[in-house]
Formats: structure tokens, sequence, C-alpha cells
């Protein structure tokens, strides 16, 4: 771990602070059950995330399933502190760009393409059904998100659903902490005002 | 909830509990920020419309995975892992002279370290390590998978398709990897989720069933010497056959097995021999259908709510449309089950049901005399 990384390990203990260590420590000792349950703790938000880059699912199981393997091949030399959540999605996020830009799958670029023009699918369509009394203000919010700016829209993916700190997600994107707050602030601000 | 105590919007919508109650509510949460809004008539609409941003949100970056697909991956990974082990146990016998005071304090050391594993396994009162016997017969290559563990195993097929094998159960099967066909032969309890191949159906040989599939989730239950056979539909559609009608379509080309979709199941009662269609014992809500039920039904018209049951459970739901459309119904319908649910509109609208050949039969009156 660099330096700086680990001079930011203080600003990012509250993203472990709900981590299971007991867990942790049965995965660094080899426990293959502890693999499994440490995986199915955080797949479903890697895939989302993921998923964001490419639409090819496949693609972005097998990038999931590399960094497992190397998280699990290199278990031995891992901190006793996990900071695990953080470091999963800043692994995805530089193995998609790579993996992506090799197969040739990706366009290359110094930056991962969010793909912000995402389709509305089928499932998506009917959670709009729940809140239907609220359909218009849903409608325009829809619409809003849909212009919302590529760094924004993965800003408040690792936000809402991942709950991140702002120097997590600062290290995830490669940006600074302080940007990730204006970036924050300025999307809620985007998105009330259209409610 | 104090903390709540001045929260705008832009505060509510970056708490964890907060965010966490808008993505998984329960009635319990449900209540509290209900309770929390009565207290607090100043905020409660701004956490409404907290709710709503959230809510967007997650509509739509939400990736569609089910948990099967990701108990897919998490075995193939552990498959891999143990390959891996395999393959690095054997020392290297390239650089023997120089390595092997190494490799002796390695052992000694791995030892150590299998007794503490072992100790730790019992502290934690855990089951017995896997004892999931892979025997794989080298001239036939039936590969033979049984699972003699007390609890259910996930087992990856090399076609992608994920099974999860239930305890005294038996899969056996030649490599259905490349492109020869997808035949397995099952004894006991097993759920597929058959990865969609359509130039390859996936068969199910059981004890006297075959049951044919393109891709789709489902349950047999075909226990030895049981006086029946079971097919149980998740999702999607599967042709069930009775071994002895297989391959033989009838005299107008009529084919002899009967199709069984989402929530439905089949039973071969072995004594006479007869195949029954009916309703799952505990139907489920489709993947991906969820939103269909609305989080709580306030005078919507009876019809309305039965359609979206239909939607939900992709089961034939037969009511008078006319009769009904009504009859209000009020009502919260996330969390029972199905049957439960028809308990709970029948009784407020003064009807009755029936399931008859798979599908739900409402009987009820009209509610505008």
């Amino acid at each position: 771990m660099s330096k700086g990384l680990l001079e930011k390990q203080m600003s990012l203990a509250n993203d472990v602070a709900g981590e299971d260590h007991e867990l942790w420590d049965a995965f660094r000792k080899g426990s293959e059950e502890a693999f499994a349950e440490i995986t199915r703790l955080h797949y479903r938000g890697l895939f989302s995330y993921g998923v964001k880059f490419s639409r090819d699912r496949e693609f972005i199981k097998d990038c999931i399933q590399d960094l497992f393997l190397e998280l699990w091949a290199k278990r031995e030399s891992l901190g006793d502190t996990g900071f695990i959540k953080f470091y999963l999605f800043k692994s995805l996020r530089r193995k998609i760009h790579r993996e992506g830009s090799r197969r040739n799958r990706i366009q290359e670029e110094t930056e991962p393409d969010w793909e912000s023009d995402m389709a509305v699918d089928e499932s998506i369509e009917q959670k709009l059904i729940v809140l239907e009394t609220d359909e218009a203000r849903w409608q325009q919010l829809n619409r809003r998100l849909e212009l919302l700016s590529k760094r924004q829209q993965e800003v408040i993916y690792l936000k809402f659903f991942e709950n991140l700190s702002n120097e997590a997600i600062a290290e995830v994107m490669s940006i600074s902490r302080q940007a990730v707050a204006n970036l924050i602030y300025r999307t809620i601000r985007e998105l009330r005002e259209r409610m | 909830m104090n903390k709540y105590k001045g929260y705008v919007v832009e505060d509510f919508v970056l708490d964890a509990d907060f965010q966490n109650w808008v993505r998984y509510p329960t009635t319990e949460k449900d209540g509290m920020w209900a309770n929390y809004k009565t207290a607090n008539p100043e905020q409660a609409d701004d956490i409404h419309r907290a709710r709503l941003l959230l809510g967007s949100v997650y509509a739509r970056f939400e990736a569609d995975i089910s948990n099967e697909e990701i108990e897919g991956e998490i075995s193939a990974m552990l498959m891999k892992i143990r390959q891996g082990q395999l393959e690095g146990a054997p020392a290297d016998p390239e650089h023997p002279s120089t390595v092997r005071p190494f490799v002796r304090w390695l052992a000694a050391a791995s030892a150590i370290l299998a007794v503490t594993w072992l100790g730790w396994q019992f502290l934690k009162d855990a089951p017995p390590e896997n004892v999931q016997d892979i025997t794989e017969n080298i001239q036939e290559k039936m590969i033979v998978r049984q699972n003699m563990t007390t609890t259910n195993e996930t087992i990856l097929l090399d076609d992608g398709t994920t099974v999860v094998l239930a305890p005294d159960s038996e899969l056996r099967m030649l490599s259905l990897s490349g492109e020869g066909k997808r035949e397995v032969y099952l004894t006991g309890e097993a759920f597929f989720k058959v990865r969609r191949d359509v130039n390859r159906p996936f068969l199910v040989y059981s004890e006297k069933l075959i049951t044919r599939v393109l891709g789709t989730s489902f349950t047999i239950r075909s226990i030895k010497n049981a006086t029946e056979e079971v097919v149980e539909v998740k999702e999607g559609k599967v042709s069930v056959f009775k071994k002895e009608d297989f391959g033989n379509a009838g005299a107008n080309g009529e084919s002899h097995g009967l199709l069984v979709t989402s929530n439905q199941k089949v039973t071969l009662e072995i004594r006479d021999n007869r195949l029954v269609k009916t309703l799952a014992d505990a139907p489920e809500v489709v993947p991906g259908k969820s939103a269909f039920i609305r989080s709580g039904y306030v005078n919507t018209p009876v019809s309305q709510v039965l359609k979206d049951l239909r939607e939900a459970y992709q089961v034939d739901i037969v009511f008078d449309e006319e009769l009904l459309s009504g009859c209000p119904l009020t009502a919260v319908l996330t969390n029972q089950p199905l049957k439960e649910k028809l308990e709970i509109i029948c009784e407020a609208i003064e009807a009755k049901y029936e399931i008859l050949d798979g599908q739900v039969m409402i009987y009820g009156k009209s509610c505008n005399e």
C-alpha cells in the first residue's frame, strides 16, 4: 500500500466500521466459507457498478471473478483491517478499464466510460408503478437522471448504493475529496429542483 | 431517531439508515418512519421527497442479477480455488536439494495450520468439511456429483447451468460442454437454473419423468420409492413427459408432454401413473416482477389488484372483470404468501377462491348493489 493510501486510512476507517472483522480474519486464514460470504456480500453492488461501464454482463462477471481470485491469492499478505469495500470498487474500476481496452470492448480512453445512456428496461418501468401517485415527479426525476454527467452518475451510485465516504469515493474515482463533495452537493440540488 | 431533527432532503438522502429503508423497506421500518412523520409533520414533505429521489436512483441503477446467478458465480470461483490448490500442492521436483529444508519447514507449518484450522471449525460449530464427492470415471466420462452433506449444495455445470442439489441426492451426466446433448440424470431433489441455449435443450431424466427445457428455473423431486414424482417451475416454461411417452408424438402429431409454467407444479402419481398439474405449494413472485405488487392499495378496484398478482406470480387468476371492477380494496399485500393474499382479498369482497388445474378461480358477487 502506498504512503498516500496509508495516510488515508484514518479517514476511511468509517467505511469498515460495519464490516465483520471475524469474517475477514477467517478469510485471511483461508476459509472457503468466509470467501463465499465476503463475495456474496459485495457481488450485487460490484456487478451493478460494473455494468455501468460495459453492458457485456459476462465480461463484468469475468472481471469480478478475477478480482476475488486475486484477493484470495494474496489473502495472507492482506492487512488485518480490510478496507475491503473501497478496495474492491477501486480495483474493479481499474480492472474493467484495463481488461476492456485489452479486449477492445471499451474504447481506448484515459477514463473508463460510464455509459450514461442505459436504456430503462422493463423491470425498471415496473418499479415506477410502485410510486405512481408521484408519477409526474418521478418522470421528471428520471429525465433529469439521464441528463446527469457520467461523473455525477457514478458519484451518486457510490454514495446512494454503497454509502462510501467522500474520501473513499475520491480514492475510487481518482479525484479530490473536495471535488466529490461538490459533485454530490450539486447533483442532489439538481435532482431536487425537479420535484 | 433524534439525530434527524432539522434534517432536510439533502441530509436524508445521504443517511445510511434512510437509504436502507428506501432500498429494502420492511413493515417495521415503514411503521417507524410513519411515526416519525406524524411526530414531526414539518419534515414530512422532505422525507417524502428524499424517498422519491432515492427511489428513482435505485430503480434506475440497480442491475438485474438473480441470487441464483450470484451463487453460480461463487461456486465457479470456489471450484477454481480448489483446482488451484490441487495444482499447487506437489513439491517442485526441479529444484529438490536447495528447496527441501524449506519445504520440510513449510510442511510442518502447514500441519500446524491444518490443526488450528480444524480447531477453528469445531469452535465455530460449523458443519463438517464439505464432503461433496466428485467421482470422475475416465473410461465412461460419466460425471457423478453427490451431496452427502446435510445442507443444500450449489453446483455449476459445464454449460453454465446452476444446480442446487438437496442432501442425499445425486446427479450424473456426461460432459455438458461443447456442442453435444445436455442430459442429466437425477436421483433425489434438485433446483435447476438452466443456462439458455435454444439449440441444445436441457433434459433431466428422473425416475419416471423426463423434463425438457430451453432456459428457466425449476425443482424436481424424484425420491427413490416415493409415491410421487414432482416438477415445480419457478420461472419460465418446461415440458414434462412420462418416460414411455417421450419422443412418441400422438397420431395427430400432438405431443404427450405437459406444459408447466411459472409457479405451477406437475405431479406424477406413481400408483395410477397419472400426471396432475396444480399450483406450486408456495408460489413465489417471479424474479424481476415484484414491482407489479404496489406497496399499498387504497380503494383500488379488486380487478386491478388481481391483475397485479397475475403479473407478479405469472399465474392465471380467473375472475369476472365486470363483476369485480366495482369492488374497492384497501390492503397491504407485499409480504404474505400468495394464498394468504387471496384470502385477504376474498374476505374483503366476500368472495371465495379455488385452485383448479394450476389456475386460481375467484367466485364473487358484484359490489355495486
